[in-house]
């Protein structure tokens, strides 16, 4: 699979359709979970994924450099004012392929995990599954979530930091 | 019993795959997003160039106009006319309104010469 950075540059440069496409079939579904993941409706999803692409269609050829992040950068604000409009927490269900595929310790663990994001705010969890996730480089989700790469790389770490923590103080919490 | 909690490569490893984890979406509904993306037209990152292009033929145009336009006024243009220097004396046919108007506001001797021309405005009194 050819880099995302290349993809776009031959679209902008050549008007490359198959180029577009490829980017597009690999980050859609993506980008689809991560919407569902922070928490909107999945029908909604499908109106923010087409919104998002809209946008970075429209103006991505300004600067190619660093697409996905851009891509990213346009979903989570879309999703920001969407958040806005309904004042809706994310309230999403354990999904069900983790729970058939896995045993009962990894699915307590990921039942767990997802407990333990869902209490982090909303800037610190878009931090984390961009990161962890989705994959960008610290610069990429410094440039999605318009924060300095030195902040990105401290706050990762003490993310990881304070829910290893507080999976220790939980599980302290439930055997006594 | 009490477990160890993960650490943290462990941490940010399940974070991956709890989320990758999630239900797909329908790919015919992405597919229906990916062709109307298609028919969109693509922007050129190179776009900034016409404008530029277009302010040069812009301006050379406009400056060919201004030369075409002053060589065909230059038989029509009217010479100004010359005005007489603000220094200058008043004129002779100004004169002698101007002496009688001084006449009644103070009775000048009438021996006094009349300065008729010359540059001088101002003329120190004795």
């Amino acid at each position: 699979m050819r880099d995302p950075a290349d993809l776009i540059r031959l679209y902008c440069r050549d008007g490359d359709a198959g180029a577009f496409r490829e980017f597009y079939r690999s980050q859609s579904p993506r980008l689809w979970k991560f919407l569902v993941a922070r928490g909107c409706n999945p029908e909604d999803a499908y109106d923010l994924v087409s919104e998002a692409f809209l946008r970075f269609v429209k103006t991505v050829c300004r600067d190619p450099r660093a697409p996905r992040a851009f891509l990213y950068r346009i979903a989570t604000n879309l999703r920001i004012d969407a958040l806005r409009r309904t004042r809706a927490r994310p309230t999403e269900p354990l999904p069900a392929e983790i729970a058939d595929k896995s045993d009962e310790s990894v699915r307590e663990q990921a039942y767990h995990l997802r407990e333990l994001v869902g209490r982090l705010l909303e800037r610190e969890q878009n931090l984390l599954l961009l990161r962890y996730w989705i994959g960008l480089s610290h610069q990429e989700v410094a440039h999605a979530l318009d924060l300095p790469e030195g902040t990105v790389r401290r706050q990762c770490a003490e993310l990881i930091a304070k829910l290893r923590e507080c999976w220790g103080e939980d599980e302290t919490g439930t055997t006594d | 019993m009490k477990r160890e909690p993960p650490t943290e490569r462990e941490i940010a490893d399940l974070i991956a795959s709890v989320f990758e984890g999630l239900p797909a979406p329908d790919a015919r509904r992405l597919a229906v997003i990916e062709e109307r993306l298609l028919m969109l037209p693509r922007r050129r990152a190179g776009f900034a160039w016409w404008w530029l292009v277009g302010a040069l033929v812009a301006g050379a145009a406009s400056a060919l106009w201004w030369t075409v336009d002053y060589d065909s006024n230059d038989g029509l243009v009217e010479p100004v006319p010359t005005l007489a220097s603000p220094t200058a004396a008043p004129s002779a046919a100004d004169q002698p309104a101007r002496s009688s108007r001084s006449e009644n506001a103070e009775s000048a001797p009438a021996s006094k010469p009349v300065q008729k021309q010359g540059p001088v405005i101002y003329q120190r009194e004795r």
